[in-house]
C-alpha cells in the first residue's frame, strides 16, 4: 500500500486500536494485549476486531492447554507455600530438631511430610536422627534460597490460567512435580484468542503518523488550552453505520387529516361537527330516509344500550314527519325516530348545520368526522372509520357548480386530473352523483358521493328551500393511497416500530 | 346492494342490439348500476340505487336501454288480455298480512333459463325491497294447477296440513315453522302471530303459505309450462302492486299476454296496476336545478328516452315506477338522459371566509408540544371494550355509552379515557425499542344517566426503566404553562396509580388533569414490566 494510504490509515484509527496495536506480534495471547495495552477486555477485543476488519491483523480462535490453579495454588499464591514457611524457620538458626520446625512453621504433618521430601530431593536439606530427635539442616545451596525464590515460587507468580505452550522445560519439570501435589494446579482446554500483525499492520505501526499524537474528541479542555493547533484530528470512517434514532413525531394519518382541514379553509370553508351518539332523526330521518325502507340496511347502525332515547326539538320532527308522510306515503313513528346510535354517517352533521341559527347564506361547511357502522373488520372495512363531508347553502347553485366543486376537489385532494362523474342515488340527494377519479395504478377509483339536497331535507330543517350542495369523500380511502397503505386498519395502526417510521406526507 | 346475474346473449335480443362490454358499462350507468363480474356470458350487476326495483331483472334493464338508445321511446306497452281470475280477500289477513296483488301469464312453454330469472327477480323483490319478506314476499305457480278463485285468509297454525316444496311429508303451518329451512328462516316474520295466512283454490288446494313457502303440488313450475300465476302478499299496498307491475312487464317483454286478477277486498282493484301517474313539470326548475337550458324539444327526447311520456306540459310515469315523489326527481332523469359527461361544469365564485373548528388550535398547538417532548403520536378507533376502560384499570365500571348490538366485545362501547388505549397499546409493542413515550388527542364520549357528551381529551404515556412521577408532573405543568393556565396541583386518589404518587391539576375548581406513576397491579394487567407514567387532561374544561 503507498505510503499515504499508511499514514492515512494509521491517522484514521480509534484510540483503542492506537493502543491496542503495538502490542499484536506473533500469536500474541489475548491477555498479554490486554495487560501490555492497559485497555479492559473489551475495548481490546473491539479495537482487535475492528483491526481485523481493516486488515491489519489476525485474530486466532485456538483451543489449548492452560495451567490452573487449584484451591491451594491460589492459596499459596496469596500467602506462601509451605516450603517457604519452612524456610523462614531457618532465619536464625541453621539446624534444628524436626518437632520445634513444624510447630514454628505452623505446617500439619501432612504437609510436613510433602516438603520435607522435596526439599531433601531438591538437596535443600539434610536429614539426621540424632539421639534427641530428627534434625534438619540446611544444605550450603540450601542456604541461598533464603535470599532468593525457590522454582515453584517463580512459578506461582505467573498469572493463570498459563499456556502450557509457553512453559520452557524447566517450567514444565515444575509443573509436572506441582500436579503432583493435591490442589495447587491443573491443566485444563481452553479457547486461546491470540492475534498475529499482518504485513499492513506491521506498515501502520511503523508510520509517522502513529509516533505523532492525534485528537480523538473535541472537547472544551482541547478548545480551551488550542492543543488542537499542534495535533490532527483522529478521522472517522464516517461510511460505518449509526444506530437509529427515534424522535417524537405526529402519527402518519392524523397529519395528512391536517392537512385535508387546511385545505378546506383555504378554500373558504368551516368546519361543523355533531355528537358521535346521534339519534335515528338526524342521521337518517331528517335525511329523508323512509323509517321503513331497504336504503337503511346499508347503514347498518349500533344501537345504544342506555339510554335509549334521545331528546329532539318537536318543531323539527313535525316538520320532517310531515314530508315524510307526503313523500313515502306511510305513518311517520315519532317515537322511533329518538332512536339513540352511533352516527353512521357525516351527512348528520350538514343536518344538523342547516337546521343550526347560525348558518349563513352563502355559506360553505365541511366536516371531518368519525362515523360507525356495523361491519366485519378486515384490510378494506373497519367499523370505526372517518367520513369528509359537507355543504355548500346558496342561491342559484346548480348540478353544473356542483360538477366543477367535484372537478376542483378531485384535483385538490387526490390529484386527479381526469375524472368521471356518474349517476348515483342517495336517499337525500336528488340529482345524485358519484365520483371517480383516474388513478395511475389503479385505475378509475371512487372518490365519494354528491348531490343536490332535495326540498324535503332542505325544506324542513332551514325552514325554506335553497339549493344546497351536497357531498362526501371516502377520506381514509384517500388517505391509503397517499400513505401508500393496502390495509385500512394501518390508518390506525398500534404498532409502535410502524408509527415511528411511518412516512410523513 | 342487490346483484343480479344474466347472460349476455339473451340480454342483447331483448335490447335488439350487441354490446360490447364498455357498451353496457356506460348504459349500467344511466341505471345507477355497475357491471360486477362478466365470466364467458354471464354477466354480474350491482345495483346502488335502492329505489328503483323494476331495473332488478334483464327485461326491466332492456326498457331502459331500449329507450336510451332511441329503439323504443316512451311508456312500454303491456300485452293485456281478459281477466285471468279472481282473489277473494278474508278480513282475517288484515291484522297480519293485509295486502295482495296477483296476475296470470299466458305464453311460450317457460324455458330453463327463463324459471332461473323468474326466481332470481322473485328473490331480490322480496328481499332487498321487501325487507327478507317481511315487507313483500311472491309466489310463482303454473296456473293451469290453479282453480280459480283463489281465497287469501288465514289459519290456525295447526289446523291445516300440506305438502310444502322440498318436504317429504305433509306438515301443519306450525310444524313448516319449527322444522322447514325456510320455515325456520323467516319464522320472525309470524313470531308475534296468533293465525298465519295462507293462499287456497277453489278447491280448497293449498297454494302457499306466504311469506314463508309455497305448496309442492300447486306451487312449482316446471320448464314446458305456458301459464303461470303470479301473487305478492306483504304489508305494503303500493309495494304488492308495484312487483306485480315489475314482473308483469318482465313477463310481457319475453312474449307473454298479462291477464289481470280482480282482487275483491275492501275495495275492489284489479292487479297489475297500469294507471299512469301524471306529473306538471315546470321548465324553470329544470334550468333551476341542473343549470341547463333545454328546449321543449329536447325536454321532450329526453324523457321519452326514459321511458317516460310528455305533452310539453305534463309528465306520465310509468307503471313499474314508483320512485317519483318531486319534480326534482324526474329532472334528474333529463339531467341523466342529457348526459352527466355532456355537462359542463360551472365554478362557485362566491367568497365565503374557512375557519377550523374553535377548539382546533388549541388541539393543535398541544399536539405540537408533545411532539416537541418526544412524544409519538397516537391515533386511535374510538370504540373499545369495556373491560379496558375499567377492569383493566383498576376501577370500578361506571355509566358509560355501550352498544347493544356489536359484533365483537372490541368494539362494544364508546371509549371513556383514552390513557387505557394507550397502555394497551404499550403491552403490543414489547418488540420496539425502548423508551415508550407516546400521546393521543381525541374524542371520548360520558354519560351521567340519560345524560351524554363528547368530551376531548389528551393522554401521555411513559414507559422506560427512570419513569417516575416528577417526569409526568414536569409534562403536566410545561404544558398548561405553555397554555398560560394558572392552575393548582393537589393529591389525588385514582386507584389506576399508586397512592400518594398520583395528583390532579385544578383551574380554579375544574379538575382538567390527573396523573402519577401507574400501579404495577395496572401494568401487570397490561403486561408491562417497565415503570410507567401517565396522565389523561380534558381539553374540552380548558376550553369551557
Amino acid at each position: 500500500m503507498p505510503k499515504e494510504s499508511v499514514q492515512e490509515l494509521a491517522a484514521s484509527l480509534h484510540p483503542l486500536e492506537r493502543k491496542a496495536l503495538p502490542f499484536v506480534v506473533q500469536k500474541t495471547p489475548f491477555a498479554d494485549i490486554v495487560r501490555k495495552s492497559g485497555l479492559k477486555d473489551v475495548e481490546a477485543m473491539r479495537a482487535l476486531q475492528w483491526l481485523q476488519n481493516k486488515g491489519l491483523v489476525q485474530i486466532y480462535q485456538d483451543i489449548e492447554e492452560f495451567v490452573v490453579l487449584g484451591v491451594l495454588g491460589q492459596k499459596y499464591k496469596k500467602e506462601k507455600l509451605p516450603e517457604r514457611k519452612f524456610l523462614d524457620v531457618f532465619e536464625k538458626d541453621k539446624k534444628l530438631l524436626l518437632k520445634y520446625l513444624s510447630s514454628n512453621a505452623g505446617l500439619d504433618a501432612n504437609e510436613t511430610n510433602t516438603v520435607m521430601g522435596k526439599l531433601k530431593q531438591a538437596n535443600v536439606i539434610n536429614i539426621s536422627k540424632e539421639q534427641i530427635g530428627i534434625i534438619v539442616e540446611l544444605t550450603d545451596f540450601g542456604k541461598s534460597f533464603l535470599k532468593k525464590k525457590l522454582p515453584a515460587e517463580s512459578f506461582l507468580e505467573n498469572s493463570f490460567p498459563l499456556l502450557v505452550t509457553s512453559l520452557n522445560r524447566e517450567e514444565k519439570e515444575i509443573l509436572q512435580s506441582l500436579q503432583k501435589r493435591k490442589d495447587i494446579v491443573g491443566v485444563e482446554l481452553a479457547k486461546q484468542v491470540s492475534a498475529s500483525i499482518l504485513p499492513l499492520g506491521r506498515q501502520v505501526v511503523e508510520s509517522s503518523a502513529m509516533k505523532t499524537e492525534v485528537i480523538d474528541a473535541l472537547t472544551p479542555q482541547v478548545l480551551r488550552t488550542g492543543d488542537w493547533q499542534k495535533k490532527n484530528f483522529r478521522k472517522y470512517d464516517v461510511t460505518v453505520n449509526v444506530p437509529k434514532i427515534f424522535a417524537g413525531k405526529h402519527q402518519h394519518y392524523r397529519k395528512f387529516l391536517d392537512g385535508i382541514r387546511e385545505k378546506f379553509m383555504s378554500l373558504g370553508f368551516m368546519e361543523m361537527t355533531g355528537p358521535i351518539v346521534e339519534t335515528d332523526f338526524w342521521d337518517m330521518d331528517a335525511l329523508f330516509m323512509p323509517q321503513f325502507h331497504s336504503a337503511r340496511d346499508i347503514h347498518d347502525a349500533y344501537f345504544v344500550k342506555e339510554p335509549k332515547k334521545g331528546k329532539l326539538d318537536e318543531k323539527f320532527v313535525k316538520a320532517v314527519k310531515k314530508v315524510h308522510e307526503q313523500g313515502w306515503k306511510y305513518d311517520f313513528n315519532a317515537e322511533q325516530t329518538k332512536r339513540l346510535l352511533l352516527r353512521t354517517q357525516g351527512t348528520a352533521c350538514s343536518a344538523r348545520m342547516l337546521a343550526s341559527p347560525d348558518i349563513r347564506i352563502p355559506g360553505k361547511y365541511f366536516g371531518i368526522t368519525r362515523c360507525f357502522r356495523k361491519d366485519v373488520i378486515d384490510a378494506t372495512h373497519l367499523a370505526d372509520f372517518h367520513q369528509t363531508e359537507g355543504i355548500i347553502v346558496e342561491e342559484g347553485l346548480t348540478l353544473r357548480h356542483l360538477f366543477g366543486l367535484l372537478q376542483m376537489f378531485a384535483k385538490e385532494f387526490a390529484g386527479a386530473e381526469e375524472i368521471k362523474l356518474v349517476p348515483g342515488y342517495f336517499p337525500f340527494t336528488e340529482p345524485s352523483v358519484e365520483l371517480y377519479a383516474k388513478h395511475p395504478q389503479l385505475g378509475w377509483v371512487e372518490l365519494g358521493g354528491a348531490g343536490i339536497f332535495r326540498s324535503e331535507v332542505v325544506a324542513p330543517l332551514l325552514g325554506r328551500d335553497v339549493s344546497v350542495i351536497a357531498w362526501g369523500i371516502g377520506i381514509d380511502r384517500i388517505g391509503m393511497f397517499r400513505l401508500g397503505l393496502s390495509d385500512v386498519r394501518d390508518l390506525f395502526s398500534r404498532n409502535l416500530n410502524t408509527l415511528r417510521n411511518a412516512k410523513v406526507v | 346492494m342487490p346483484v343480479i346475474t344474466f347472460s349476455k346473449k339473451d340480454f342483447e335480443s331483448l335490447v335488439g342490439r350487441k354490446l360490447s362490454i364498455n357498451d353496457l358499462k356506460d348504459l349500467l350507468d344511466y341505471a345507477k348500476a355497475e357491471l360486477e363480474v362478466q365470466e364467458g356470458d354471464n354477466i354480474s350487476v350491482k345495483y346502488n340505487d335502492t329505489n328503483q326495483p323494476y331495473l332488478w331483472c334483464p327485461e326491466g334493464l332492456a326498457i331502459l336501454f331500449k329507450g336510451l338508445l332511441g329503439k323504443e321511446t316512451g311508456i312500454p306497452k303491456l300485452a293485456l288480455s281478459s281477466s285471468g281470475g279472481q282473489i277473494v280477500v278474508d278480513r282475517s289477513v288484515k291484522k297480519v298480512r293485509p295486502f295482495i296483488a296477483g296476475f296470470v301469464a299466458k305464453g311460450p312453454p317457460l324455458s330453463d333459463y327463463l324459471i332461473k330469472l323468474l326466481i332470481q327477480l322473485q328473490e331480490k323483490l322480496a328481499d332487498s325491497f321487501g325487507r327478507h319478506r317481511d315487507n313483500i314476499a311472491i309466489g310463482v305457480y303454473p296456473a293451469d294447477k290453479i282453480n280459480f278463485s283463489v281465497a287469501y285468509k288465514t289459519v290456525k297454525p295447526d289446523s291445516l296440513k300440506f305438502l310444502p316444496l322440498d318436504a317429504e311429508r305433509e306438515l301443519s303451518l306450525a310444524q313448516i315453522l319449527e322444522q322447514h329451512p325456510k320455515g325456520k328462516e323467516y319464522s320472525w316474520i309470524l313470531a308475534k302471530e296468533k293465525e298465519y295466512p295462507i293462499l287456497v283454490d277453489a278447491k280448497n288446494q293449498v297454494l302457499s303459505f306466504p311469506p314463508i313457502i309455497n305448496s309442492q303440488t300447486t306451487g312449482r313450475l316446471s320448464v314446458g309450462d305456458k301459464n303461470i300465476f303470479f301473487e305478492a302478499t306483504g304489508k305494503s299496498s303500493s309495494g304488492v302492486d308495484l312487483c306485480a307491475v315489475i314482473v308483469a312487464y318482465a313477463l310481457s317483454m319475453r312474449g307473454y299476454t298479462i291477464h289481470p286478477v280482480t282482487v275483491k277486498d275492501e275495495k275492489t282493484k284489479t292487479t297489475p296496476l297500469l294507471a299512469l301517474e301524471q306529473w306538471k313539470l315546470n321548465k324553470v326548475l329544470i334550468q333551476k336545478r341542473l343549470g341547463l337550458e333545454l328546449s321543449e324539444k329536447e325536454i321532450g327526447n329526453h324523457l321519452t328516452r326514459f321511458r317516460y311520456e310528455y305533452d310539453g306540459k305534463n309528465v306520465k310515469i310509468p307503471p313499474y315506477r314508483q320512485d317519483i315523489m318531486h319534480e326534482y326527481d324526474i329532472i334528474e332523469d333529463i339531467g341523466i338522459a342529457y348526459g352527466y359527461n355532456n355537462i359542463t361544469p360551472l365554478k362557485i365564485h362566491t367568497h365565503t371566509r374557512g375557519a377550523a373548528l374553535p377548539e382546533i388550535q388549541m388541539i393543535n398547538s398541544l399536539r405540537d408540544l408533545c411532539v416537541g417532548l418526544g412524544c409519538q403520536e397516537v391515533f386511535s378507533q374510538i370504540l373499545s371494550d369495556p373491560n379496558l376502560m375499567w377492569d383493566k384499570m383498576g376501577l370500578k365500571k361506571q355509566s358509560m355509552i355501550e352498544i347493544e348490538n356489536f359484533t365483537s366485545a372490541t368494539y362494544s362501547c364508546v371509549r371513556t379515557l383514552i390513557l387505557p388505549i394507550l397502555l394497551s397499546m404499550l403491552s403490543q409493542n414489547r418488540q420496539a425499542e425502548a423508551p415508550y413515550k407516546v400521546f393521543e388527542e381525541g374524542l371520548v364520549t360520558l354519560r351521567e344517566g340519560t345524560d351524554y357528551h363528547d368530551e376531548h381529551h389528551l393522554a401521555i404515556v411513559s414507559s422506560h426503566a427512570t419513569a417516575n412521577f416528577t417526569e409526568i408532573r414536569q409534562i403536566v405543568e410545561y404544558l398548561l404553562d405553555r397554555l398560560g393556565i394558572s392552575y393548582t396541583i393537589k393529591p389525588e386518589e385514582h386507584s389506576s396509580f399508586i397512592s400518594g404518587r398520583c395528583a390532579a391539576a385544578f383551574v380554579g375548581n375544574k379538575k382538567v388533569a390527573f396523573f402519577g406513576e401507574i400501579h404495577p397491579a395496572v401494568l401487570q394487567n397490561f403486561n408491562i414490566d417497565l415503570p410507567t407514567v401517565g396522565m389523561e387532561m380534558n381539553l374540552s374544561l380548558i376550553l369551557a
